[in-house]
């Protein structure tokens, strides 16, 4: 069916977007006109005499580049370079204002003295300091809502390789699970928990003002000036139906006035394997696998000294060689073999500036990281360029442009058959050339655990992303206070995949190969009104506007066999086409909003905000929702009564209530689509094609909305050493879409509704301290959150979801938190025959099985004692930093952990089978009634027992780990005076993923096999191990 | 060049805003949009058959439901039709649950192509064939519907969400009535041949057969209507046109030469190699351990399925000496994967042989309604209406027991009218054994409690089949689950 062309007259209302066409009609005039008049300012002051001098911090004594010095009362001014120094011509008593971002503004009458030293004090109320919101920016202190912050200096101290690195540990309220440390995969990012079952949780991420829909791969975190998540609906419903899984703003660098800075920032790394499994040897893999086979031939009603011909098959066998020469083979370390000590570089050059009519950012950025693995790796070659530009008084214009490639190399480390896997799997004793179609296979072993070296050298998993994101913008001053901003920009993404699989890890299935491609295309145009009015007592800031954005993926693939050979990987080889495909999907969305901020007396603080949406995703009779949201504080601090008090330099209270919404509910969830149903027809028995209605049309789906109140405490103590900053909140995401049961006799059993209710609740902690000042300046800052995932409500009749899946099932109840682990409770080992008469067995059980709790009390063991085991959900997590400085030296530790939550390995109900290698726990599994081992670990056989999912399957994904250490060592401005050209030196070395306590080989965090919202944190014995990583660095400036 | 962007922009915005919301899938056709064309309706009616294959054919459910069900079989308790074939099944058996759900869904697509096709301009013949394949289809469901759960609900037009919440079940008169005024309408629209593209597509004689079934069924218990005239008119016309043929060979009726050709009046098709066209009917009813050799070794390329058919003694040992039936039908001796020869476990035969390209992908066609079917159900007409001795329904019976390499019977082997029904009732099962139709017919002539509690009684399970209640199975939990008001059926 042909896509219809929709009408120019569709069926929404046009009037209000007339309405905004005319308003901007007229601003258009207006910017006509204040252009017409433009002209270029000419400095009429009598210069007489020159000022020179130094502006340096008042506390850290550094000089500070770009403070803005101009004489009052006229236009006459400079800035300080990058040495803080500057020279002025001025008249004779002039007074000369110094103001910088941070810091007190100063007037100083110059008098007649020529050379002026200023030290600039930090401004503790941090009256200055922004923080960037939805759709602009505003001053931190007016801020109600809850928006946590990154700075580029706080993520510097340890090599970043993506964005949501950076996040992690630094934001509270902001888990960041590493689920693999496969070099440029994506982390998990959930902000506040999980508030949905079938979609998406991943939050907004909006780059410089563009909501992009590409993904992180492209974006250089070197470019990061900040990163600001808003975490509450009354900060994030400024972005709608696309809000409320939090949004991330994420800043990236400008030309900040003063003299041209030519930057160099570049370090090296050597990362080595931090992660590990521990598994048998060859001594006790022999002895495991000699006690495995005779107990599992035993109880197929063999005898424990029948020859292997009376022993159907190789599960069975012994090699005899295991008896009488076990030394005889080699004793293999596959993880050792699979992993190397690897490289990571990255050169960062950038340039920028600013003067009176145009300021720049521009960088390039080469990034290259190989894998601990053998055969991964990440490189990413970046390119920016933020420029802006006055066209006279009252217009700017500017572009933001990233233009990336980055490659990666995978060996399908994170896959349950790759050579992460398979080095654990495969036993000590084959030999490295074996379990290959090349090599052979050893014939006592499992021939589908291939030799990890060739799987991990011979497999091709190429992933290239290429992305060009450019936005155009132009602010034009209307009137006093009244701006207009419009912006039209388009995000590109093109995606290539390059598989190929040789026959020699292919197990004589032939070579295959196959090709994906996709290809994004996203347009935005934005198109905003602000006004700002300050007053003695008042300020006012309003917002409006409106926005379109609209997104086109277009897919293809496609599969080919029959290689001749593994010399040329590329499919015009192939010679049977194994199928191709290609299939696009767009959506678009419509915005209006609207907000408003406003404070009484720097005290009261009031903002409110609204979002109309209206997106091509939601059915045909609910194409728009609203999203408000409105923000109150009150800031004790300027109070009278509080005055007094000098301890409290800041306090401010603020509670937050709004709605937002995910409509990451697919692209056509709402319109029925048509199955192929084809058919064998006519005497040549073709095939011919049928269709006939496959889902439910819902003409109503519409979004899942989120309404969060939160309330916050902001306090300063000590003239601001310490600031602390809590927040309660209770997110209660409804109208969940999910997939319901409907009457058959309607032609389907189900259809997606909205319906069911989740709520994540908890607190959050950030605190910094200033600990010492001087010549040793010590600052810590924390990040503590706690959050409590819990159903309140699901379909029809509350009845729970089961996903059951590769053995396990998991539960989505009501009161409990989403996809909770549900299976049996292990109640030690059957110990001994009288152990196994007296209590209660799960079908066949026999001494030295797993004995299984009886839940319920009914003295019988079947699937009604199965329960909840526990979530993958932390009960907390944190992160911790403490930060020295001395003279030109830096430290900084950081410290990151979490507790009170499980993860699962689906793969240990295949444990315990010795056709491969089995983890090192099985050294303390029950041998007899005398030797029982743990009480934990059942005997060495494979049984019914290893497959029922239990407690034994999960573990503790709690940790602590010292993250980061770093050193530094600024070089002295006196000796860089020697070197030309040179204004700022600083070298450092750092170490990153120092040290780990943990319950599952230094890879707690864990969820490749599986980590969606209702089967989270599940392993299958293959996940890329953490590297640490040794870093030399170096910064230097121009 | 400042005014032309801000134009440009406004351009943008002012077009793109207002109509861009309203995106239907690229990829994937979508429901608005569907039946405009007269090739849409054809490809919603090649989609009904392709509904029939799979409840007929592809799913599990057919079989579990039927021939599990009968005394053919005895199935293994690892699947849902252990407990079918023990008389045990629950409302929640998950079977029962996907055949109500996959049946509706397909007379769903048969309500919307008859609510369609009036809308838009087409071929007069072309709308006459697609509307009565429509009522075809919808009636051959709905009477699997009936037998086996009984008054379903009736659903003649697309539901909304609310009118499917309160549907209430219909009389299994009401059913019949439907059943057999669509077969009647569909008889009369649908072409008596196809050109060569359109083979295999139901015919106004496949219609006929099945009207002459259905009444029939409503002969026979529980309705019990005399319509054994009505129903004989209508096979003697279907037999009459000619097109048919009663083969020479038994064995011929199976075999891949011969599908497609006159000894079947209704066949759903396959097509092995075509990705999910192909039958597994050969694979799937073969015991599992049968060795992957060909069928000339004693194995069965590709092997065969853990859903198989047991084969009940009962069946297997009846089978007169000498009836060639029994080999086309059951391998009594086979090649296990061990290498020993089986001689103690029959296995089902049917249907393996023609070109097979993996397990369960098997080209060969299913024959749904047969030549040989309608005449013994012609012959059983005969006989309801006066027992003649030596008459035309025992030339007919006598005819397949001849084939099938049997002396014919004479009047002193079958003395009178229910001497007769038994001759039917026996010749039927070894003729169409594993056809899905053994449970049914026994059901019709209300013999199944007797016959059941004989057969059942062999593994000591005569006490599992209670009453009557246990011709119907039990409504699908979730349906009660869903609309509380759809009464269960009695005896459960």
């Amino acid at each position: 069916m042909k896509k219809t062309i929709p009408a120019a007259t569709g069926r929404l209302d046009l009037r209000l977007p007339k309405a905004i066409g005319i308003a901007l009609l007229a601003c258009l005039f207006q910017t006509a006109t204040a252009y017409g008049r433009a002209e270029i300012p000419v400095s009429v002051s009598l210069s007489q005499r020159e000022i020179t001098g130094r502006v340096v911090n008042a506390e850290s004594s550094e000089p500070l580049p770009g403070v803005n010095i101009v004489e009052k009362g006229t236009t006459n001014g400079t800035v300080t370079d990058a040495r803080g120094s500057f020279s002025l011509n001025v008249s004779d008593n002039a007074v000369l204002i110094f103001s910088f971002i941070g810091f007190v503004t100063q007037e100083i009458p110059a008098g007649n003295r020529t050379v002026l030293d200023i030290l600039m004090k930090e401004d503790t109320k941090s009256l200055g300091e922004l923080t960037v919101i939805g759709y602009g920016t505003q001053k931190s202190t007016q801020v109600t809502s809850s928006i946590s912050k990154v700075k580029a200096s706080d993520i510097d101290e340890r090599p970043i390789g993506r964005l949501d690195q950076a996040m992690a540990g630094k934001l509270a309220g902001v888990q960041v699970q590493e689920v693999s440390g496969a070099p440029g995969r994506g982390l998990a990012v959930k902000v506040r928990g999980v508030g949905s079952i079938n979609n998406s949780t991943a939050p907004l991420y909006v780059v410089d003002g563009y909501p992009i829909n590409s993904g992180l791969d492209n974006i250089n975190p070197n470019d990061i000036e900040s990163i600001e998540v808003l975490k509450d609906a009354a900060s994030a419903a400024i972005y709608g139906s696309r809000g409320s899984n939090g949004v991330v703003l994420v800043t990236t660098r400008s030309g900040k006035s003063g003299k041209p800075v030519l930057q160099l920032d570049t370090y090296y790394g050597i990362q080595e394997r931090f992660s590990k499994v521990d598994v048998l040897n060859r001594d006790e893999y022999i002895e495991f696998a000699v006690e495995e086979r005779n107990n599992t031939w035993i109880l197929q009603g063999g005898k424990a000294d029948d020859p292997n011909s009376a022993r159907p098959n190789a599960t069975y066998w012994i090699d005899p060689l295991w008896l009488t020469d076990p030394k005889s083979f080699p004793d293999h370390d596959w993880q050792d073999l699979v992993s190397r000590s690897a490289p990571v570089q990255n050169y960062q050059l950038s340039a920028s500036g600013a003067n009176e009519s145009v300021s720049y950012f521009i960088s390039g950025n080469y990034f290259d990281q190989k894998g601990i693995i053998i055969g991964s790796g990440y490189k990413r070659l970046a390119f920016r360029a933020n420029v802006e530009s006055k066209l006279g008084r009252n217009v700017n214009i500017g572009l933001n442009l990233s233009a990336t490639s980055m490659d990666q190399d995978d060996s399908d480390g994170d896959g349950n058959q790759g050579p992460v896997s398979r080095s654990t799997r495969v036993a000590p004793i084959v030999g490295l050339e074996q379990q290959t179609q090349k090599g052979g296979y050893y014939p006592y072993h499992a021939a589908f655990y291939l030799n990890p070296i060739a799987l991990a050298t011979e497999l091709t998993n190429k992933i290239n992303s290429r992305n060009i994101r450019a936005n155009i913008y132009s602010t034009v001053r209307i009137a006093p206070g009244l701006n207009f901003r419009t912006s039209f920009g388009g995000d590109y993404l093109s995606n290539l995949t390059q598989f190929f699989k040789p026959d020699n890890i292919n197990r004589g299935v032939g070579h295959v190969g196959n090709v994906s491609t996709a290809t994004r295309e996203n347009l935005l145009n934005e198109n905003t009104f602000t006004y700002d009015l300050n007053k003695q007592d008042w300020s006012f800031n309003a917002l409006a506007g409106f926005t379109y954005q609209q997104d086109k993926l277009v897919s293809t693939s496609l599969a080919k066999a029959g290689f001749p050979d593994d010399e040329i990987t590329t499919l015009n080889m192939g010679t049977i086409l194994q199928s191709g495909s290609s299939s696009a999907t767009e959506w678009a969305l419509l915005s209006f909003l609207g907000r408003i901020n406003t404070s009484y007396k720097d005290r009261y603080l009031f903002s409110a905000s609204i979002r109309r949406d209206g997106s091509s995703r939601f059915g045909a009779d609910n194409k728009w929702g609203w999203f408000p949201a409105a923000s109150a504080g009150w800031r004790l601090s300027e109070e009278q009564f509080l005055q007094d008090i000098k301890a409290i330099s800041e306090l401010k209270l603020r509670a937050s209530y709004g709605v937002a919404g995910n409509n990451n509910i697919g692209d056509y969830a709402s319109i029925g689509t048509l199955a192929g149903l084809n058919y064998v027809l006519g005497a040549s028995q073709g095939v011919v094609s049928g269709f006939g209605p496959g889902s439910f049309s819902n003409r109503m789906l519409g979004w899942e909305r989120t309404y969060t109140f939160d309330a916050g405490l902001d306090l300063g103590l000590l003239n601001n050493r310490i600031s602390i900053s809590l927040d309660y909140y209770i997110s209660d995401t409804r109208d969940l879409l999910l997939n319901v049961p409907i009457p058959a006799v309607s032609g389907f059993s189900s259809t997606l509704m909205n319906i069911g209710a989740i709520r994540n609740a908890g607190l959050e902690a950030e605190l910094t301290t200033l600990n010492t000042t001087g010549a040793l300046k010590w600052t810590s800052s924390l990040n503590v959150s706690h959050n409590r995932n819990k159903v309140l409500e699901l379909g029809p009749g509350g009845a729970p979801i089961y996903t059951t899946g590769d053995g396990f099932t998991t539960i989505t109840k009501i009161g409990e938190p989403i996809g909770s682990y549900f299976a049996f409770v292990q109640d030690g080992i059957f110990r001994d025959q009288n152990d196994l008469d007296t209590q209660p067995h799960y079908r066949v059980q026999n001494v030295g099985d797993i004995k299984y709790k009886d839940v319920n009390g009914d003295g019988v063991i079947n699937e009604d004692d199965r329960t909840i085991i526990g979530s993958n959900h932390p009960k907390v997590f944190w992160g911790m930093q403490h930060s020295f400085s001395y003279k030109g030296l830096d430290l900084t530790l950081f410290a990151d952990g979490q507790w009170g939550n499980k993860l699962l390995n689906a793969a240990i109900g295949q444990h315990g089978q010795s056709r491969g290698n089995v983890d090192g726990y099985w050294r303390e599994r029950w041998r007899s009634p005398e030797n029982p081992g743990n009480g934990w670990v059942p005997r060495a056989a494979v049984t019914a027992n290893l497959t029922t999912p239990s407690t034994f399957w999960l573990r503790s994904a709690a940790f602590v780990r010292l993250r980061t250490i770093s050193l530094g060592y600024k070089i002295p401005e006196g000796m860089l005076e020697k070197i030309p050209g040179i204004t700022a030196l600083r070298i450092y070395t750092s170490v990153d993923n120092v040290w780990m306590h943990d319950h599952y080989n230094r890879n707690p965090q864990t969820g490749t096999w599986s980590n969606g919202n209702t089967r989270p944190g599940v392993d299958f014995d293959a996940t890329y191990p953490l590297a640490r990583t040794y870093t030399l660095g170096l910064n230097i400036k121009f | 060049m400042v005014h032309k962007k801000y134009i440009f922009l406004l351009a943008v915005v002012l077009t793109a805003g207002c109509n861009q919301l309203d995106l239907v899938p690229v990829s994937s056709k979508s429901v608005e949009g569907f039946y405009k064309t007269e090739t849409h309706f054809d490809q919603a009616a090649i989609a009904l058959y392709n509904g029939l294959r799979n409840v007929w054919v592809t799913s599990q459910a057919s079989y579990m439901l039927t021939e599990a069900r009968s005394d053919n079989t005895f199935q293994g308790t690892a699947y849902d039709d252990g407990p079918i074939s023990r008389f045990q099944e629950t409302s929640i058996l998950p079977v029962l649950n996907s055949t109500w759900s996959t049946y509706y869904t397909n007379i769903n697509r048969c309500n919307r192509i008859l609510e369609q096709i009036d809308n838009i301009e087409m071929n007069g013949d072309k709308r006459s064939q697609y509307a009565g394949e429509a009522r075809f289809m919808r009636a051959v469901l709905y009477f699997d519907l009936v037998r086996l759960f009984g008054g379903v609900p009736l659903v003649t037009t697309s539901l909304s969400i609310s009118e499917s919440q309160t549907l209430p079940r219909a009389s299994v008169e009401q059913v019949y009535d439907l059943i057999v005024s669509d077969l009647k309408e569909a008889s009369d629209m649908l072409p008596a041949v196809y050109d060569n593209a359109n083979k295999g597509r139901a015919t106004k004689w496949a219609a006929k057969g099945y009207l002459g079934k259905a009444y029939i069924f409503r002969s026979g218990y529980p309705l019990k209507k005399d319509e054994w005239g009505l129903a004989g008119d209508t096979f003697k016309e279907l037999i009459d046109s000619g097109q048919f043929e009663f083969f020479d060979s038994y064995e011929d009726i199976y075999r891949f030469e011969k599908e497609g050709g006159r000894q079947q009046v209704f066949s759903i098709q396959f097509k092995a190699g075509a990705s999910g066209h192909g039958n597994p009917f050969p694979t799937r009813n073969a015991s599992n351990d049968i060795a992957p050799v060909p069928e000339a070794q004693g194995g069965l390329s590709f092997g065969g399925s853990p859903f198989n058919l047991f084969l009940s003694e009962d069946l297997v040992d009846s089978f007169e000496e000498g009836d060639l039936r029994k080999d086309v039908a059951i391998r009594s001796s086979w090649l296990h994967k061990s290498g020993e020869i089986i001689t103690t476990l029959p296995t089902c035969r049917k249907y393996q042989n023609g070109p097979v390209v993996a397990g369960s992908d098997w080209d060969i066609d299913w024959i749904a309604l047969s030549y040989t079917d309608v005449v013994m159900m012609y012959a059983e007409t005969l006989n309801e209406l006066g027992y003649s001795p030596d008459g035309e329904a025992f030339r007919i019976l006598n005819q397949v027991r001849e084939r099938a390499g049997l002396a014919p019977k004479t009047v002193a082997d079958v003395p009178d009218q229910q001497a007769y029904r038994l001759w039917m009732e026996n010749e039927r099962r070894y003729e169409l054994c594993f056809e899905n139709l053994r449970w049914f017919d026994i059901v019709r002539t209300d013999r199944a409690l007797d016959v059941m509690k004989a057969f059942l009684g062999k593994y000591g399970m005569s006490a599992n089949i209670k009453n009557r209640d246990q011709y119907l199975y039990p409504i699908p939990q979730p349906v009660r689950d869903v609309t509380p008001h759809i009464e269960q059926n009695p005896g459960y």
